[in-house]
């Protein structure tokens, strides 16, 4: 069913989101910077996965998900003390979660021995609290739920019978005495004995509450695939429920419309969660029903407050046992909006046959959580989740080439407005100044839709520099800075690859072992620093580590071997270093289980070059090295530099451009019958005419009367493109040649200027490759003998 | 005897139109619906079966639900709708 599968991936989505919250919650935890804030969102996260997942009915995740949560819960209400060994268990059981997830979202299967591991291991710690043995609940059962409610004292809850009907509108019906209804039929009372959904001896969580949920479900929600079955067992895993239906909008057969609701219901709920998690089991019904959540005798809490203590000095003693631990657990953050908001729902305790079972059980912590609570809630009010919305992307997509589109139209108007010789100052000249801004403006905006934080990749590194570190053995911290800095939604899937391999190259081939790293006076544990930054309009990533720097003598000796420079080749350290980028430089002896996996820094850097970004690594012996990747903000405009070729208006993008120059007849030499060099200053760069390459003319152009752009390719290696003249630097947006025409060899793709014309945006590794076909390619860089 | 109606395993939304197609062709005779194929109950069809009750007492006409299956009878409980239902579960052997 598509809806379903649309509603399934909108939730791989959100776990996605949860996972992210989740290792950060406990990377805080791990810093020691968590408060118990951060413990419960931790603990939410789990949970909504868990609650996702059992809406999809998938058993394994749910399970897995179950012991997990279940121990956070532990943890949440202060029995397990969250020690720097168990956080990092948590993190490793997070990167399972997150492989289960995987699998459950690609169909795959996961790790099952890693997870029956994991599971054992939390239920180690589950269990390995004090006394307080939790056996593992049967998973079959929803009766497993964590927080089923048997009071220590032995007091407070007592399991009782309880009419399905207690909240019904008919309160004669629970009375066994007077079984028939208003429909004539006989009815007879169900009779639901609670205590046979309890877990088995389990501790009463702290600051346990009755709460009334009333949920009226649209017709929508049934069309969406969701089911109130659904709902209602995931509120049972929360705790006891007792269900009552509203039938009272219910119609008669005839008119009934099969797909309308007529039925709503009404939840009575024994729970230790927030207010918050009881909400989660409805998020993604919540735009499709109608729902309230309050604290069961909230509507009268003046009069139990009142009341309470002396009516019952068991329910006084329970409210004092509770008011303690009930001022730290999370569930009381929210009484106070809770209070304030409480509409008038149905009050079960005018209706209930046993007043007194009634008054010792949860109506009692209730007054006393509502006193203690005032102070924390307003100290510590959680953040309330900014509201965002889902867009296809495509939809973004096509208002960026609008916005384009009115870039383009804009500066062809100010063309045809100049060519037309009115004044700057002019009405017009002036209006179409404000037009340009608001245009910038609006092209802004469209940028920043698709603009990202760049965590969405960086919160993958540090389960890589875990693992990574586990495989060789090293010690690792890694630092994050800059997580926030926004960039263009293309040019974020394409940071991880670059940025995963720095990262494992920094850990295996930068640290050293923890033995070594001692014995050179450095703490055993290595350093890896990632930041993001926003410099010149581009995006630099920096994958810092503190580990022995680049071997120069070696890299050089390697690249001899190699043939990739000539034994006598004068390399400055920072060209030394760079030798790694050279394609065919990994070499075989080096390549690692880690960082080999068949692709070289070359790849990386390849692959980077492809998003107009560049590559570079300095490196200083015994302190560690930098490597920088510079990235443009976005792929869908270009700085441009544009250029006449033999009447043809072409774009090269700035990012290959190192510097532009008119040479001198003396600076140019003959190479081969077609080929020439130039010199520039030490150095020989090959002379690429665009014009020939491209087929637009014939015979080559003489270098000496056009210009040269010396540009920088993907080897690293240098050229010098001979082009007619140059216009100027622009900045131009992309269209696709590919899907608007075919793909052409030496051309990446087009743009359209404010003429309207169309002008060609050059590949210019390619065009380089192009007029290298014929001659043996020459080295990528030459250094001048003399 | 009553007419007898067999509920198909899965009553969700695409469920719900058929069934009270189904139930409405009986109406005017005692009903006894057999769940015991049951697999799956959503609110939907728990809707139609509660308006058929109401509809058959209006009648004066028996109403029952026999053999109910174990998820008929766990999703009933969810419901809170074992009450209602319940009696007509209970009365099934009756008819």
């Amino acid at each position: 069913m598509d809806e379903l599968e649309q509603i399934k991936l909108t939730f791989f989505q959100e776990c996605d989101e949860l996972l992210a919250d989740l290792e950060s919650g406990l990377l805080a935890m791990e810093a020691g910077e968590g408060d118990s804030e951060t413990v419960n969102a931790v603990f939410r996260a789990v949970h909504s996965v868990k609650g996702g997942a059992g809406a999809f009915a998938l058993e394994a995740l749910v399970r897995y998900a179950h012991v997990f949560e279940t121990l956070l819960d532990d943890v949440r209400s202060n029995k397990i003390a969250a020690s720097p060994e168990l956080v990092r268990v948590l993190l490793r059981a997070a990167d399972i979660l997150a492989d289960q997830v995987t699998a459950a979202r690609t169909g795959g299967v996961p790790d099952e021995a890693a997870t029956a591991a994991m599971v054992g291991e939390l239920e180690g710690w589950i269990n390995g609290q004090g006394g307080a043995a939790a056996p593992a609940p049967t998973q079959e059962s929803p009766a497993g739920a964590p927080s089923a409610p048997t009071d220590e004292l032995g007091i407070g809850f007592t399991p009782m019978t309880i009419s399905i009907d207690d909240f019904a509108a008919e309160p004669t019906a629970a009375a066994p005495a007077a079984p028939t209804d208003e429909l004539g039929i006989g009815f007879t009372p169900m009779q639901l004995d609670l205590a046979e959904f309890d877990a088995p001896a389990e501790e009463a969580p702290a600051g346990e509450q009755a709460w009334i949920i009333t949920f009226h479900p649209h017709a929508a929600l049934y069309a969406k695939a969701n089911e109130t079955a659904l709902l209602l067992r995931e509120l049972e895993r929360l705790g006891p429920i007792e269900v009552s239906i509203d039938d009272s909008e219910l119609v008669s057969l005839e008119h009934l419309d099969p797909e309308s609701a007529y039925l709503s219901w009404i939840v009575r709920l024994t729970t230790d969660v927030a207010e918050e998690v009881i909400r989660d089991v409805f998020e993604f019904v919540s735009d499709d029903c109608e729902l309230t959540i309050v604290r069961e005798g909230q509507e009268e809490v003046a009069e139990p407050a009142a009341e309470a203590a002396p009516v019952d000095d068991v329910a006084a003693l329970i409210a004092q046992i509770n008011a303690e631990p009930v001022v730290a657990a999370p569930a009381q953050d929210e009484i106070l909006p809770t209070v304030a908001a409480a509409p008038v729902v149905a009050a079960p305790a005018p209706v209930t046959p046993e007043p007194v079972v009634q008054a010792a059980t949860p109506a009692a912590p209730a007054p006393a959580a509502a006193k203690a609570a005032p102070p924390k809630a307003a100290a510590n009010e959680p953040a309330q989740p900014q509201a965002t919305i889902r867009v296809d992307p495509e939809r973004i997509d096509r208002l960026i080439d609008l916005v384009g589109e009115l870039v383009i139209n804009q500066a062809m108007l100010a063309q045809r407005v100049g060519e037309h010789g009115f004044a700057p100052s002019s009405d017009i000249a002036m209006g179409l100044d404000e037009l340009e801004q608001l245009t910038r403006g609006i092209q802004d905006s469209v940028m920043a839709i698709r603009a990202q934080p760049v965590k969405s990749v960086f919160q993958r590194m540090p389960r890589l520099v875990r693992e990574v570190a586990n495989q060789t053995g090293k010690q690792v911290r890694l630092v994050m800075e800059g997580e926030g800095t926004e960039v263009d939604k293309t040019v974020i899937e394409r940071l991880s690859d670059p940025i995963t391999h720095m990262l494992r190259n920094a850990i295996d081939h930068g640290l050293e072992s923890p033995e070594d790293r001692v014995a050179a006076g450095k703490n055993g544990e290595g350093t890896v620093r990632l930041a993001a930054l926003h410099r010149g309009g581009r995006i630099v990533i920096e994958v810092q580590d503190d580990g022995r720097g680049i071997n120069r003598g070696r890299v050089r000796q390697i690249a001899i071997d190699k043939g990739l420079i000539s034994p006598d080749a004068v390399l400055t350290d920072e060209e030394t270093d760079n030798l790694i980028f050279l394609p065919g430089f990994s070499t075989a002896a080096k390549v690692s289980d880690i960082s080999g996996r068949g692709v070289g820094m070359d790849v990386v850097r390849r692959s980077v070059q492809a998003l107009g970004g560049r590559i570079s690594i300095s490196s200083r012996p015994g302190e560690g090295s930098i490597f920088t990747l510079s990235l443009p903000l976005t792929l869908a405009v270009l700085d441009g530099m544009v250029i006449d070729v033999a009447g043809h208006t072409l774009v090269v993008p700035l990012t290959a451009i190192i510097e532009s120059l008119r040479p001198k007849s003396e600076e140019i030499k003959a190479l081969g019958p077609q080929g020439s060099v130039l010199a520039v200053r030490d150095t020989y760069v090959p002379l690429v005419d665009v014009g020939s390459v491209l087929g637009f003319r014939n015979d080559l152009m003489p270098a000496t009367d056009g210009v040269v752009l010396l540009v920088e390719n993907e080897d690293g290696g240098r050229a010098g493109l001979v082009a007619d003249a140059i216009q100027g630097q622009r900045q131009v947006v992309i269209k696709s040649l590919e899907s608007n025409y075919r793909q052409v060899d030496g051309i990446a793709a087009a743009t359209i200027l404010g003429d309207g014309r169309v002008a060609l945006i050059l590949d210019v590794d390619a065009v380089v490759a192009l007029r290298r076909r014929e001659p043996r390619a020459p080295e990528p860089i030459l250094h001048a003998a003399e | 005897m009553s007419l007898s109606l067999t509920l198909s395993p899965v009553l969700d939304l695409r469920a719900a139109a058929p069934l009270r197609a189904s139930l409405l062709e009986r109406r005017g005779e005692a009903m006894d619906i057999d769940a015991s194929s049951v697999e799956r109950l959503g609110g939907l069809c728990l809707q139609v079966l509660l308006s058929a009750q109401r509809a058959w007492a209006e009648d004066g006409l028996p109403f029952s639900i026999s053999s109910p299956s174990d998820a008929f009878r766990e999703a009933a409980r969810l419901f809170g709708a074992s009450g209602r239902l319940g009696e007509t579960l209970e009365a099934g052997g009756a008819f």
